[in-house]
């Protein structure tokens, strides 16, 4: 079987994000990026379905501006055979929304014929969690969301899946499109001798274009602003003022 | 002219960072039992730290000087018993048998080495000769079949553990240092090789140095290293190479401790502000960061140039000489930003006082770079 896990490039998760002064969105100029943390999840689990022999090979893809190839890199480097960019802007600050993405990795699915496609549940650069479960339309195939736990077995997979009541656990038919949530593993290192062999790697490139996606934008972004910034707090001199002023505001 | 550094070593550097983040919360662990958790070498073993240096036939990752001084850098925020190994599988004992050892002493230690299970002594300095190797005492003779080594050494890094250990020795005094010196592959089980002491360090404080005693140790014709009479000039070959790596050490250490005090200047009350908030406390830290960034900048061009096979002994001298002590000041200063704290076991910054210390000793000490420096300058 083939595994294809689409991985996005996004602010690193260590960083502040900075409001553009003119409020069109987060300033990514200069800004550290790395691969969305869940998308190294599921790379981490389609490598861990190689190991175990449910999968053969492995195919990472990207879809965004040219730099995304270094997020390919991170995934050939942890252990991806091979990988795919899409290229569909060549400005670092235009997001492509879900639905343009799940047309593209549509027509990769298309083309690749893989029996699995893992996909981070979101990105944290915008939240949107809404490209897999697009995908899974797009193709008419089940779907599973925010997977905990995977097992695939034969010609179906088992996906325990968080909710908010709890745990789910269900069965779906291959092929599929998982979604992976932040307790399925923890992810590997990419090992330095791997970061090295990566390079050799396959990297195709491809444009939207090319798949005959139209990528343009359908939501309009009104206003990006920062929270509102915290109030400082207040220092009591002992219990009993803590107390009286928690009494005072109604918190206890 | 691009300062950027190449791809590569820029993707290996942020996957060490990472992990050296992730290493971090032992430390205080460490600090308090002074062994070094499990998980730590695991990590270095799992991840391809000891083939770095090595070339790629003889299963390593052919790494120049550049990705290993940077490297090095972000694994010295880390304590040093951390990545001493790590250190030691890029030092001159392992350098020598891949340049100049035989295909059996080379089998008989890389792979080994590079799977993490081996770490090798490097024995130069005794106890009365360190700056001067002329003067070593430990000599060599020829036996009917080998060699019968004699002598003592001294402050022989991870010398407690080693399985292997490069000796340097005199196979012919009257010939001089230059032409009389040669190197020897001695296996620590070898009869007469003896633990014979350890020193307690200052920083790296466990588990110290070794005092090793090689007493009538009989060595077959193979472990001689190279040719005979050439040692010198095998030690001289890695000198440079060895000098960019403290170059690397000690970076990575000021570096650390700028951070450690940038923060704990923005954090600390004082005043009814911030320490941050004083001039002299920001003329502290601008100062710290203007020559910590003069330091890397002068290791990045020493190293590069030395990739580009543009070796240097004075660049590197240079390097080795500014970062180590631009790094000794740093970390002096960032010790003084903390006041009483900076001062406390189990503090960052004065684990950081005690460990810097020694990179303006050992390799060289600085006014041993000093003289290359002025010996390059002056000659004609
Ligand atoms: C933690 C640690 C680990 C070490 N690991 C090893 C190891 O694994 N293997 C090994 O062989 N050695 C090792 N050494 C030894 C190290 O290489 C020596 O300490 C170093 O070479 C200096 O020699 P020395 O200590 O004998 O000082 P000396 O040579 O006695 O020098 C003392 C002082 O005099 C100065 N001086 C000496 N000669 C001159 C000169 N010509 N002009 C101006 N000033 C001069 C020196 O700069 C120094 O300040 C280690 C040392 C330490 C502290």
């Amino acid at each position: 079987m083939k595994v294809l896990v689409p991985v996005k490039r996004v602010i690193d998760y260590n960083m502040k994000a900075k409001v553009k002064s003119d409020g069109s969105g987060v300033d990514l100029a200069n800004v550290k990026m790395s691969m969305n943390p869940f998308d190294e999840i599921a790379v981490e689990e389609a490598i861990r379905l190689r190991e175990v022999g449910k999968a053969e090979e492995i195919v990472a893809v990207s879809v965004g501006v040219k730099q995304a190839q270094e997020t390919l890199r991170t995934a050939l480097a942890m252990g991806a055979d091979r990988a795919i960019l899409v290229i569909a802007s060549d400005d670092v600050h235009t997001d492509i929304e879900p639905l343009a993405v799940a047309k593209i990795l549509k027509a990769i699915v298309d083309e690749q014929q893989p029996g699995l496609v893992l996909c981070g549940k979101q990105a944290i650069d915008n939240d949107m969690n809404a490209t897999g479960q697009m995908l899974s339309a797009l193709l008419g195939w089940s779907q599973a969301t925010f997977a905990s736990e995977l097992s695939v077995d034969g010609d179906s997979a088992v996906v325990t899946r968080e909710v908010d009541g709890g745990l789910q656990t269900i069965k779906v038919k291959i092929p599929a499109v998982v979604t992976v949530d932040l307790r399925l593993n923890e992810p590997r290192y990419a090992s330095l001798p791997n970061i090295m062999k990566a390079k050799k790697k396959p990297l195709d490139e491809k444009t939207a274009a090319d798949l005959g996606v139209d990528v343009a934008p359908r939501l309009e972004i009104v206003k990006t602003s920062e929270p509102a910034a915290r109030q400082a707090g207040e220092m009591v001199p002992d219990v009993d003022t803590l107390v009286a002023k928690l009494k005072e505001k109604g918190l206890v | 002219m691009d300062f950027e550094l190449p791809d590569d070593a820029a993707a290996l550097i942020e996957t060490t960072r990472k992990m050296v983040s992730d290493l971090m919360p032992h430390e205080p662990e460490f600090q308090k039992t002074g062994k070094v958790p499990a998980a730590v070498r695991k990590v270095f073993r799992d991840n391809g730290f000891f083939s770095l240096a090595f070339r790629e036939e003889n299963g390593g990752m052919g790494l120049g000087m550049l990705e290993i001084c940077c490297i090095q850098a972000e694994l010295a925020h880390l304590p040093v018993q951390f990545w001493a190994d790590v250190k030691s599988s890029q030092g001159p004992q392992t350098k020598i048998i891949e340049d100049f050892g035989t295909e059996a002493q080379r089998q008989a230690t890389l792979p080994a080495v590079i799977a993490g299970d081996l770490v090798m002594a490097f024995c130069l300095s005794e106890p009365h000769c360190g700056s001067d190797v002329s003067a070593i005492r430990t000599r060599a003779e020829r036996t009917g079949d080998g060699w019968r080594l004699n002598g003592y050494k001294t402050y022989v890094s991870n010398g407690i553990k080693a399985g292997q250990a490069v000796v340097a020795a005199y196979t012919d005094r009257s010939k001089g240092a230059r032409d009389g010196i040669s190197l020897f592959l001695v296996p620590a089980d070898a009869p007469g090789y003896k633990l014979a002491g350890i020193l307690e360090l200052m920083g790296h404080h466990t588990p110290g140095v070794a005092e090793l005693a090689f007493d009538d140790v009989d060595l077959p014709a193979e472990a001689l290293i190279g040719e005979e009479g050439k040692g010198l000039s095998y030690l001289m070959h890695g000198l440079n190479a060895g000098r960019l790596a403290i170059a690397g050490t000690s970076l990575g250490m000021g570096e650390m401790a700028l951070e450690e005090a940038r923060r704990y200047a923005h954090e600390r009350p004082a005043f009814g502000g911030t320490l941050s908030d004083f001039q002299a406390v920001q003329h502290m830290l601008a100062d710290m960061a203007t020559e910590m960034r003069a330091a890397r900048l002068l290791m990045l061009d020493a190293a590069w140039r030395y990739d580009r096979g543009e070796v240097s002994r004075s660049l590197c001298a240079m390097a080795k000489l500014f970062c180590s002590e631009t790094a000794c000041r740093t970390v002096d200063t960032a010790l003084q930003i903390f006041g009483g704290a900076g001062y406390v076991r189990g503090q960052r910054v004065e684990r950081l006082y005690r460990d810097v210390r020694v990179t303006r000793i050992y390799e060289g000490a600085s006014e041993i770079q000093k003289n290359t420096i002025a010996r390059e300058m002056l000659r004609d």
